[in-house]
């Protein structure tokens, strides 16, 4: 035994010259930040990555509490995330190489108008499907968000809830601005009606289409594209106005190993680095256009989409539309689906007004000044700004129960 | 005895036997990430939250996420799914630069009557990664030396032989330490293999007793606690534990550095001070309920069918039996009548695995005994899914350290009791083989 022992323990390694590490904050699945570090330590196996894990409001957190010491380079898919960093001053200017970016895509900026920090990939809205589904279900895939108003995808629609799901305040909020505050809502309200609702905990919007429990379902092109690149086999489309979701990466003001950072979000905006994007793990759109070419890929610079968009006004109203969904939508399913029904089950001719009148919608769109508004925004972070959202949530909430209940009595009365 | 080697060849119809409530046919990237297709609705939710925690990259305390925090402080990833991708298995790191990243390593020592402890500083397992403030363990590198082997047809075949050297120690000098190299292993039919009975793995010994090979396999029997019944391990590359269950939550303790029940202190020694002093996540930082679910979820992923059989996996699988492959890797079990949950009750499963112990010759073994089993004894590693392992992940290991890249070189390195099989293999014609490497890529 004693002779395979020495033979097992070669002495001990000194440290490698020159050898560093550097420390990644992120909130990216383990199947992306593992293909990013293993491709990373292999073209510069002096560095080490130590990884510290956080979803977006716990790293914010942290970092507030460390007073943005204790990392080196932050990378989160939250916008909002990195306009707080920069607010607290925790960024330092990338001096790094990042012209290989576009300065935006759209109206969407890929770059912070101060260099604070640079898009590293993006995530678009779309529709998830499949196709033979819903031929046999004889529904035509929709070209627009609109179309799914319509009462005959009644039930077949997986339709993720803001509040609970991390996605969704842009995916709802895209609308809203394309289409105007109140005819936006009033198309989410009739789309809702046909949906069924997921939550936190609940199946992935894929699983939900995959298994047939619906039949089309709201998601990011990730998500569906990654499962059809595992095997899945449905299809994905975006409609012809949507938007796309930039996550960027920055550089902490206080990093101990600035070189290592710049080396490796120079590597993550690189050729190869976003050529990593594309792995059937992985799925997201490159920011680097390059990437893009001679590759059959739905490239969002080249789409003939409609994808305006302004992030400071959803990013402001993200939690007030949130509570608005839960009081119109969330908390008042049973009662809107059964009313929706209920008004479909009239002739034809009796649906134009009644639907007009479920889905007219009565919130005024707030400004920037708004106190609820600036109560829901602050939810999280104070007591008192989260009663109070709860109770402007409450209030909405009876309203609207009333409001459906009041059609509801009326069409049985009939 | 012999009736029942035969009554077992019948068992393997052609295209395997395909039991659609637990099965899948995809042979996709997720095969192994599916759920059974008989799986009760009333059951989604926790199979989903048991996905959640599983895939789940956890956060060192404190945080705002208590449910998903208690990280370390001393660990070997943040994640099940690292060193598990897909469900599948891991691989080791191919040079001595690169770091182990689905993969760990097992410590102990020996004291002067060779009785085997864990190491008193380092525990059981040396954990690569810490929370800031705290030491990590050390690093752990393979390094390989080339081995080659000539197959009766001509082909040359190189295999790499590891060794496993320690450095940078947090806590002073390892000392005289074993030491045993080990990727994560595939999770297929994790509550199935739960589900069997002890008596139907001793019926198999009763089995291979009549084999003029000589080939005997042990259980390996564990005594949980004095008052209670041994148990016929099962989990773990050498049968070491038991129960899902307890595989689950001590994967939890030192892989991931978090509590639980069943483990309720931090995997910190005495004398390891910053790590006995870091923040906790809980007490415990698992629930019961998030143990149920991760449970629940690697119970109820589909079993994979094997691939349609063609004229050459048919042969293919005449060589495994004419190699007497077979004996140890047993094709069939059933589980049994009772098990929970009902749907994994009283099934036909082809793990191709007897789910006992084989001593596999000096050239596998790790010379470091672990409970019952010896340093060159092992558990027949369970072959269902072998065709999926490079479907589900892109770099993928054989056999316990992965030193093996290939199938074929995985073979080459059986010994010991599986010594005939592997000279039968190499004595094979090219067709042969080839209908034998078809055969186990069809699993
Ligand atoms: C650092 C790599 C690593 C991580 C992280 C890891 N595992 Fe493992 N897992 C292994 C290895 C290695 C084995 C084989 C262990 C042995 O032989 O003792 C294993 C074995 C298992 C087994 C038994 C498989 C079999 O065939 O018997 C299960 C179940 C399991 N792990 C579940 C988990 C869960 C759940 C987690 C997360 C809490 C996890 N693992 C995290 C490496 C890992
Ligand atoms: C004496 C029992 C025995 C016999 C006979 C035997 N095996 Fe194995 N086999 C094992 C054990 C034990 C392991 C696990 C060894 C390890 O992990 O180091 C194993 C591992 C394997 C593996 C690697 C599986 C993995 O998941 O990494 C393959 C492939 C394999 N055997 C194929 C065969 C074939 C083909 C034959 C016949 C030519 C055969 N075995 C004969 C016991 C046996």
């Amino acid at each position: 035994m004693r002779r395979y022992l020495l033979s097992l323990l070669l002495c001990c390694l000194p440290l490698t010259a020159g050898a560093s590490s550097l420390t990644l904050l992120s909130s990216y699945p383990q199947t992306m930040l593992s293909h990013f570090i293993e491709a990373f330590e292999a073209e510069h196996p002096d560095i080490r990555i130590d990884l510290l894990w956080r979803r977006p409001q716990d790293a914010l957190q942290w970092l507030d509490e460390n007073n943005g010491a204790g990392t080196d380079v932050v990378w989160l898919p939250s916008w909002r995330a990195f306009q707080q960093l920069k607010q607290q001053d925790f960024l330092q200017p990338l001096s790094l190489h990042h012209d290989v970016l576009p300065a935006s895509l759209g109206d969407f900026p890929l770059h912070d108008s101060d260099n604070a920090f640079i898009a590293s990939e993006m995530a678009g809205y779309g529709l998830f499907f499949v196709p033979d589904d819903l031929e046999r279900l004889n529904l035509k895939a929709p070209e627009r968000w609109q179309e799914l108003t319509d009462f005959a995808w009644y039930q077949h629609i997986a339709m993720p809830v803001p509040s609970q799901v991390g996605y969704a305040p842009m995916l709802i909020d895209q609308l809203l601005q394309a289409e105007g505050w109140q005819a936006g809502w009033s198309q989410w309200l009739a789309i809702a009606a046909n949906s069924r609702l997921i939550g936190r905990g609940s199946d992935f919007v894929t699983d939900q289409v995959l298994q047939q429990r619906a039949s089309i379902g709201l998601t990011l092109d990730f998500f569906a594209e990654s499962t059809i690149a595992s095997g899945g086999n449905g299809q994905f489309v975006y409609p012809k106005q949507t938007a796309f979701n930039p996550a960027p990466i920055g550089i902490l003001k206080r990093a101990g190993n600035v070189e290592a950072a710049e080396l490796f979000v120079q590597f993550v905006i690189s050729h190869p680095g976003q050529t990593l994007l594309l792995h059937p793990d992985i799925r997201k759109k490159p920011v680097n256009p390059q990437v893009y070419a001679g590759r059959s890929l739905a490239n969002p610079f080249a789409l003939e989409l409609q994808t305006a968009y302004n992030i400071d006004q959803g990013l402001h109203r993200r939690e007030f539309n949130s509570a608005l969904f839960d009081a119109a939508i969330t908390d008042n399913h049973q009662l809107l689906t059964t009313v929706w029904q209920a008004i479909h089950a009239l002739p034809a001719s009796q649906h134009p007004p009644l639907r007009q009148q479920l889905l007219n919608w009565p919130v005024n769109e707030p400004d920037n000044n708004d106190a609820n508004l600036q109560a829901c925004q602050q939810r999280h972070d104070n007591n008192e700004a989260e009663q109070q959202c709860q109770a402007f949530q409450q209030h909405w909430q009876q309203r609207f129960q009333a409001h459906y209940q009041q059609l509801l009595d009326h069409i049985q009365s009939r | 005895m012999i009736r029942l080697f035969i009554l077992l060849l019948a068992l393997i119809p052609a295209g395997g036997f395909a039991d659609t409530d637990i099965s899948s046919d995809e042979r996709s990237r997720r095969a192994l990430a599916l759920p059974m297709p008989a799986m009760p609705d009333a059951l989604i939710s926790q199979f989903n939250d048991g996905r959640s925690l599983f895939n789940q990259m956890w956060v060192i305390a404190p945080s705002t996420t208590p449910d998903i925090d208690g990280l370390g402080p001393l660990f070997n990833s943040l994640s099940c799914l690292e060193c598990h991708p897909g469900n599948g298995r891991g691989r080791a790191p191919d040079s001595p630069g690169e770091p182990m990243r689905s993969m760990l390593v097992r410590l102990s020592v020996t004291d002067d009557e060779g009785n085997v402890w864990p190491h008193p500083v380092y525990g059981e397992q040396l954990q690569e990664r810490a929370i800031p403030g705290v030491p990590a363990e050390g690093q752990a590198r393979v390094h390989y030396e080339s081995v080659s082997v000539t197959l009766a047809d001509g082909v040359e075949i190189e295999l790499r032989r590891p060794t496993i050297s320690l450095s940078h120690p947090g806590y002073g000098e390892f000392g005289d330490v074993l030491v045993s190299g080990r990727i994560g292993p595939p999770l297929i039919g994790m509550g199935l293999i739960d589900a069997i009975s002890d008596d139907t793995i001793l019926q198999w010994v009763d089995y291979q007793s009549s084999l003029p090979e000589g080939i005997v396999g042990r259980p390996h029997w564990l005594q949980a606690a004095a008052d209670q019944p041994p148990r016929i391990g099962r989990f773990g590359v050498k049968a070491g534990i038991a129960t899902l269950e307890r595989q689950i939550a001590q994967a939890f303790h030192e892989d991931l550095g978090i509590t639980s029940a069943a483990f309720p202190r931090e995997n910190c020694t005495a004398g390891q001070t910053a790590c006995l002093a870091a923040p906790s996540g809980g007490d415990p930082e698992l629930t019961e309920q998030q143990l149920a679910a991760v449970n629940l979820y690697l119970s109820l992923l589909a079993i994979p069918e094997p691939a349609v059989e063609t004229e050459q996996i048919r042969f293919g699988r005449q060589q495994f039996a004419a190699a007497a492959c077979i004996h140890c890797h047993r094709p069939a079990m059933t589980t049994a009548k009772d098990a929970v949950p009902a749907l994994l009750a009283n099934r036909q499963v082809d793990l191709y695995s007897d789910l006992l112990l084989h001593d596999m010759g000096p050239d596998l073994a790790d010379h470091r005994p672990e409970a019952d089993a010896s340093g060159s004894e092992w558990r027949t590693a369970p072959l269902w899914g072998l065709g999926l392992a490079e479907q589900v992940a892109d770099r993928v290991g054989y056999l316990h350290d992965g030193r093996a890249r290939t199938v074929l070189e995985a073979i080459l390195w059986h010994g010991g009791a599986a010594q005939a099989s592997r000279d039968a293999v190499i004595e094979m014609s090219t067709a042969e083989r080839e209908a034998l490497l078809a055969f186990l890529q069809s699993l």
